[in-house]
């Protein structure tokens, strides 16, 4: 049987771990959209030899679990910078788990940037430089805001799906929610009460999140300033408010 | 009306284009008068959207020299900035109309004040309103392109172009791509345009409004001016057959002289 009412002491503790998590969220998805912007102009300009670099790290990321990737950075990193003479037992853990899911990001931001830029029709570009702006500003004014607006379905996918996949830090090390409920368990024998807690807090913050951007959508809607009515299947996956 | 005296405001001699080994633009020579409307006419594929194109470097071509007013320029080692100047002196509507998606009408006649002639704030929106004003479409300022029928976004295409106060402005099929309904009305605005006194050049295929309002008329075909005269020399009088046969296509045997 579920024990609500430890459910209920649990969920203060838990909770005062979200912090660390939404730090992971924040700056992975943060330097991802940095060094994906960087990716997505090296792949469309096909820079050599940084071209073949992004495609060889877009194959690793894409074809291994985020898991792997995590236990690669943790346990690879410390023996590259020790290397160099840096002390690694003073690094913090979420280093770690930060660097391993921006390095993810990147690959996946960077790729829906790209694929964004170039659905931008050629003609938009053409006019920018037609009316006497240079090639920076026309991609900044014009296309990169259009860019935006397409690509912000995705970026909404993979912030919920990032916030998700923090959930496995804990694995090396970091001391987010599930960490908490890991230490509360073994001190208390009671496990379950905390995951409980943990999975209503993701799914709430999963649909809040979701709905935050379903109103970044219409804002940024110039394509169509009406209110969509027939997009069901974004109503439906933004908590059913319908 | 006699512009034969202006002086010569774009020069472009023996420019060539080719994407990869098809060669479009085989050296082309061209000269417009200040304040000269320039029609060019040729079948589908002759070269005429891609000489338009590099007139304002939105293709860069391969050879040749292009002169825009006292700017010259070879056009085989031509540098950024020069690109960018000469750019400057021209404006291009386009066939598409290809309004910035993400900017309202009046945004869309400003963008180019703001962001590359540096046109002070205060003065920019009057100027975009007064472009607006100019093509009957003020109440529209605030809507974005997809608002907008195809007839009211080459209206604001032209707005654009005009505010700028190019040199030179070039058309490329503007009414091509609109509703037969709406065609009247946009050559009535490029008239209007062309009344102003600013230099055109316009690819169309609208026979009747090359007759009224070219000072010359320019046959292309193949990558090649075939032709070139005044509106009665190429449409009364052709020279060449390629022009007589294009002509008697494209002209309906009522209208034909
Ligand atoms: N960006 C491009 N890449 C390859 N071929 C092109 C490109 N633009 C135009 N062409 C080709 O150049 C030729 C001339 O095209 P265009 O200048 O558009 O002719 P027109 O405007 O007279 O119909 C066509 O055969 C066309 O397919
Ligand atoms: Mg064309």
């Amino acid at each position: 049987m579920v024990d609500w009412q430890l459910v209920k002491e649990y969920f203060p503790d838990i909770a005062a771990k979200f912090p660390i998590t939404l730090k992971m969220v924040i700056i992975s998805i943060s330097l991802g959209l940095l060094l994906g912007f960087i990716q997505a102009i090296i792949r469309i300009n096909k820079v050599p030899v940084l071209n073949q670099l992004a495609l060889v790290q877009i194959s690793y990321i894409r074809c291994t679990p985020v898991i792997t990737q995590l236990y690669v950075i943790y346990f690879g990193v410390p023996i590259i910078l020790s290397n160099f003479g840096f002390d690694v037992g003073g690094i913090n853990k979420e280093f770690y788990a930060i660097l391993a899911y921006t390095l993810n990001q990147a690959v996946f931001l960077g790729e829906n940037i790209r694929s964004s830029l170039q659905a931008v029709p050629k003609g938009q570009f053409d006019a920018g430089r037609s009316v006497g702006m240079t090639e920076a500003q026309t991609l900044l004014s014009i296309v990169t805001p259009q860019a935006l607006y397409i690509s912000l379905p995705m970026l909404g996918t993979f912030l919920v799906a990032l916030f998700q996949g923090t959930a496995l830090a804990y694995l090396v090390g970091v001391t987010d929610m599930m960490g908490k409920v890991k230490l509360l368990g073994a001190k208390t024998g009671h496990t379950l009460e905390g995951y409980i807690v943990c999975a209503i807090i993701f799914a709430v913050i999963s649909i809040i999140l979701e709905q935050v951007f379903r109103v970044l959508n219409n804002k940024l809607d110039f394509a169509n300033k009406k209110a969509k009515t027939d997009d069901n299947t974004v109503l439906r996956a933004a908590g059913g408010n319908a | 009306m006699s512009k034969e005296e202006n002086e010569i405001i774009v020069e472009v001699k023996n420019v060539r284009k080719s994407f990869g080994k098809l060669d479009v633009l085989k050296g082309v020579d061209i000269e417009v008068r200040k304040g000269e409307v320039v029609v060019i006419l040729g079948p589908s594929g002759s070269g005429k959207t891609t000489l338009l194109r590099c007139l304002n470097f939105l293709e860069k071509a391969d050879s040749g020299t292009l002169r825009i007013g006292d700017k010259s320029v070879d056009l085989k080692k031509v540098r950024k900035k020069e690109i960018l100047e000469l750019r400057r002196k021209t404006a291009f509507v386009f066939q598409n109309y290809n309004l910035f998606a993400n900017k309202t009408a009046l945004e869309n006649v400003t963008q180019g004040l703001i962001k590359a002639q540096k046109v002070p704030k205060a003065e920019v929106k009057e100027r975009g309103m007064q472009a607006l004003e100019w093509v009957k479409l003020p109440e529209k300022a605030g809507s974005y392109p997809s608002q907008l029928s195809g007839g009211q976004q080459q209206r604001v295409g032209i707005a654009r172009a005009v505010a700028l106060c190019p040199d030179v402005i070039l058309f490329d099929e503007p009414t091509s791509a609109l509703d037969p309904e709406l065609v009247g009305e946009t050559l009535e605005l490029i008239k209007k345009v062309a009344g102003t006194g600013i230099t055109m050049i316009v690819v169309t295929h609208e026979m009747s409004f090359a007759r009224d309002v070219a000072d010359k008329v320019i046959f292309m075909d193949g990558g090649y001016v075939v032709e070139q005269g005044t509106p009665d020399e190429i449409f009364v009088n052709p020279k060449d057959d390629r022009t007589r046969q294009f002509l008697s296509r494209i002209i309906p045997p009522e209208y034909s002289i």
